[in-house]
């Protein structure tokens, strides 16, 4: 059984700090600020979004429309949605915020100003946040006195707050990253080393956590190659993941150190490796031309020249083939070369690491053009693809969803025009007039009796059916008596005993007119409800084909719905013609390079093809220089 | 004369080395502006395509279940350390409306304060019966299932009912209530 005692004290103002309310929400606006963080929990921040709009909208926010707003900022944030984080924070007036809401204004503030790298608002906003305050004990307030520290060099203090993240928070892999890069930068290896070699020995659970800590790796070793230390360095090198994103540029290091120990047998290993597995990444440009110069070193010339001649064809069929793309480069519609590009990418797996990047990998069918997409600009633009697609397929979907919606209602439609064509045609609502006003008149005999018992007659209208029957039946015997010119004594017993079921009814009068003044009114209260329900129908029927009525609605989403997606696909098409541009001018960057590494190894294939014509002597026929 | 050409001839690659960096400095600015115009774009979409799901959720209720007849069931939970959630069935009227059954990341959710919507639909005017049976493992690794059953009226606005777990300190057990708002 696992212990939770402690987490929702300080996991509940995680991002927000959520005071620990929220935990025990007990008012509609607390449920639905609760469900805005139980999205935003799982990881779900569009949704969580989406979800504050919502209750927005429905007025569930009433008791904390401030909270739901700083909220619905850090959310914006989450999302890479600066601007509109920027809009809602300037919308905030910060005099009418409790000192709890001031403090998560700040943060979310600060978190503003980070991505902004605004490093002096950044200071200030943090300094805003309070040092007493539970937001900067979560792990994104550790993570932001982190960087500051850093930032301000610091690094013992930077070292102090990262050490406060959770370990498998991936905030703790970034924070300890920039430490130990900066620490390296400032001339402090010591720490440097401290940081990276914790993060390199770190279990990588995700592909991200998995490629901090094999590029901290990479650091680490170009660090020990530096000091010469060769040893640790392929130390470092040999942990990381062959298929991996760095498998290649560790594989190429690993090459070089044995080239530089005169290991040429190693090195020509590797870099046999490296031309068969991933020849064009372009971290082993020069790959084609250090395998035949091990091999030269080894093996001796024949070997060599061999090899510098399959590298010769094997750099004339790419260049051949950059050209080719590049000209179908030219011809191509963006969007449906970025399409190949890219989409088999946009539907890879998110948990299990190893499958993923062998996906990749087999996905781009090679990792040249993952190469060139390599620059921070042109991944900004990938992203924005993949945010973009995404969009799209949402916007397919609500299509989708609106077509249902719109079926739905129409049926909706047919059943409340019957409803009202029935209603018309029974004439239901003069019915419920003629019955309201037989209940007031009811309303009004019932107060009357109660009031004026001396009326005799009345009475009779509370009696119950045996009393009505004794009485008519006294009535009867009462004729007949007459009739039969009877004793008067017979007749005024008769009188006497229609007297005694009269005050029998007089004496229990308050008690029948209340029970009939119950029915009454039980009575009435239904007939409210039917001529609510007829209003509402009646309501609903005139409000058919109105831009406000659900279809109407519908009609107005829907037209939404395609403006976005046309702007979607407009948006898709230009990052698509950037991208294009980008994978051209990588393609180019690589043709230039390729023709240097031609020219190289046709100089190296002449030297060898000299060397021997010296060694076997002047041939017959020729005449010697 | 040769100087008078040499002159000339630098002027010109000047005028050139100038034009040629007006054209590189206008051409990155286009680039610039075509990025922060692109990432402007963007933005502006996916605002409004959150904009749009929620106006979208709102429509969707509204058509489906009407306010007067529109109940939503949402679970909370608060501590957590004498209860781990496993599934919650919730029957409206006796008949089964929802059944969850619990990962990990959706129970830490919950424990850290969020608030789990479990059902959206329709109760009929009037009184209406609502049961939800948690299972799950109780203190001392016990399996337990709990029901609690709660009633309320549905009139004409729509109804919240907040299912939720608490550890109570006094028995050691813990709690499962259910309020109707």
């Amino acid at each position: 059984m696992r212990t939770f005692r402690w987490l929702p004290f300080w996991l509940a103002f995680y991002f927000f700090g959520i005071a620990p309310e929220v935990a025990a929400a007990s008012s509609p606006d607390k449920i639905a600020f609760g469900n805005v963080i139980y999205h935003h929990f799982l990881d779900s921040s569009a949704l969580a979004y989406s979800r504050a709009l919502y209750f927005e909208q429905r007025g569930l926010n009433e008791d904390n429309r401030l909270k739901m707003a700083i909220t619905r900022a850090g959310l914006a944030l989450d999302l890479g949605l600066d601007q509109l984080a920027q809009s809602i924070l300037a919308s905030i007036d910060e005099e009418n915020l409790q000192q709890l809401d001031r403090r998560r204004l700040h943060f979310q503030l600060a978190r503003d100003a980070y991505r902004r790298q605004d490093w002096l608002r950044f200071e200030k906003e943090l300094a805003k946040v309070g040092q007493g305050s539970r937001q900067l004990h979560s792990s994104q307030g550790h993570y932001l006195r982190a960087e500051l520290a850093r930032l301000k060099g610091d690094f013992d203090l930077a070292s102090d707050y990262l050490e406060k993240i959770r370990r498998k928070d991936i905030l703790r892999y970034y924070s300890s990253f920039n430490l130990g890069v900066t620490a390296y930068a400032a001339g402090e290896p010591v720490e440097a080393k401290r940081q990276l070699g914790t993060l390199a020995k770190w279990p990588a659970k995700t592909l991200e956590q998995l490629l901090i800590s094999e590029r901290s790796r990479i650091v680490l070793a170009n660090m020990e190659i530096e000091t010469q230390h060769y040893a640790a360095a392929r130390k470092w090198l040999t942990g990381i993941t062959s298929t991996g994103q760095y498998g290649p540029a560790a594989f190429a290091t690993l090459a070089h150190l044995s080239m530089k120990d005169q290991d040429y047998d190693r090195a020509a290993d590797l870099w046999f490796y490296l031309v068969t597995h991933s020849p064009w990444h372009p971290a082993v440009t020069d790959v084609h031309v250090s395998l035949p110069y091990a091999l030269e070193q080894v093996r001796g010339s024949d070997p060599a020249y061999a090899s510098y001649k399959q590298a010769a064809i094997r750099l004339d069929e790419r260049s051949k083939t950059l050209e080719r793309l590049l000209e179908k480069l030219g011809n191509t519609e963006a969007g449906e070369f970025v399409n190949v590009l890219l989409l088999p990418v946009k539907d890879m797996p998110v948990k299990d690491t190893q499958t993923q990047l062998a996906w990749f990998t087999d996905a781009l069918g090679h990792s040249d053009w993952a190469g060139w997409l390599a620059s921070e600009y042109s991944q900004r633009l990938v992203n924005t693809w993949h945010r973009v697609s995404g969009a799209l397929d949402q916007l397919a979907d609500r299509r989708q969803d609106l077509d249902i919606l719109l079926a739905v209602d129409g049926q909706q439609q047919l059943r409340i025009k019957n409803a009202a064509d029935t209603i018309r045609e029974k004439g239901y609502g003069s019915q419920i007039n003629d019955i309201e006003v037989r209940l007031n008149q009811l309303e009004d005999n019932l107060s009357r009796l109660k009031h004026d018992t001396g009326l005799g007659e009345a009475l009779l209208i509370l009696a119950t059916a045996q009393e009505i029957e004794t009485l008519n039946f006294l009535q009867r015997m009462r004729d007949r008596a007459i009739r039969l010119d009877a004793d008067s004594q017979i007749l005024s017993r008769i009188y006497r005993l229609r007297g005694l079921v009269l005050y029998r009814i007089h004496d229990d009068l308050p008690v029948r007119v209340r029970q009939r003044q119950v029915r009454v009114a039980r009575m009435a209260q239904s007939i409210a409800a039917s001529r609510d329900r007829t209003r509402r129908i009646e309501l609903s029927a005139s409000a058919l084909g109105k831009t406000e009525s659900v279809g109407g609605r519908i009609t107005v989403l829907s037209e939404r719905t395609d403006r976005l997606l046309a702007n979607s696909k407009q948006v898709l098409r230009r990052t698509g013609t950037a991208l294009l541009a980008e994978v051209g001018k990588g393609i180019r960057t690589e043709l230039s390079g390729i023709e240097q590494q031609l020219v190289y190894v046709r100089l190296a294939m002449a030297r060898i093809g000299d060397a021997r014509l010296l060694a076997s002597g002047p041939a017959a026929g020729r005449v010697s220089p | 004369m040769t100087g008078g050409v040499i002159r000339v001839s630098i002027k010109i690659r000047m005028i050139k080395f100038i034009l040629l960096a007006l054209v590189v400095s206008v051409g990155c600015a286009q680039a610039d502006e075509a990025k922060r115009n692109l990432d402007a774009d963007i933005e502006s979409l996916e605002q409004e395509l959150m904009s749009l799901n929620a106006d979208l959720l709102i429509l969707e209720e509204d058509l489906l279940y009407p306010a007067s007849s529109r109940v939503a069931i949402y679970l909370s939970m608060d501590v957590g350390e004498l209860f781990r959630l496993d599934a919650v069935t919730v029957k409206l009227n006796g008949k089964q409306v929802s059944h969850h059954l619990y990962t990990d990341r959706q129970t830490s959710a919950l424990y850290r304060g969020g608030v789990q919507q479990l059902y959206v639909g329709n109760a009929r005017q009037g009184n209406n019966e609502l049961t939800a049976i948690f299972v799950g493992e109780g203190p001392h690794e016990r399996n337990y299932k709990r029901a609690v059953t709660t009633n309320f009226e549905q009139s004409f606005e729509p109804v919240y009912v907040e299912l939720s777990i608490t550890d109570s300190t006094a028995t050691r057990q813990p709690e499962f209530l259910a309020r109707v708002h």
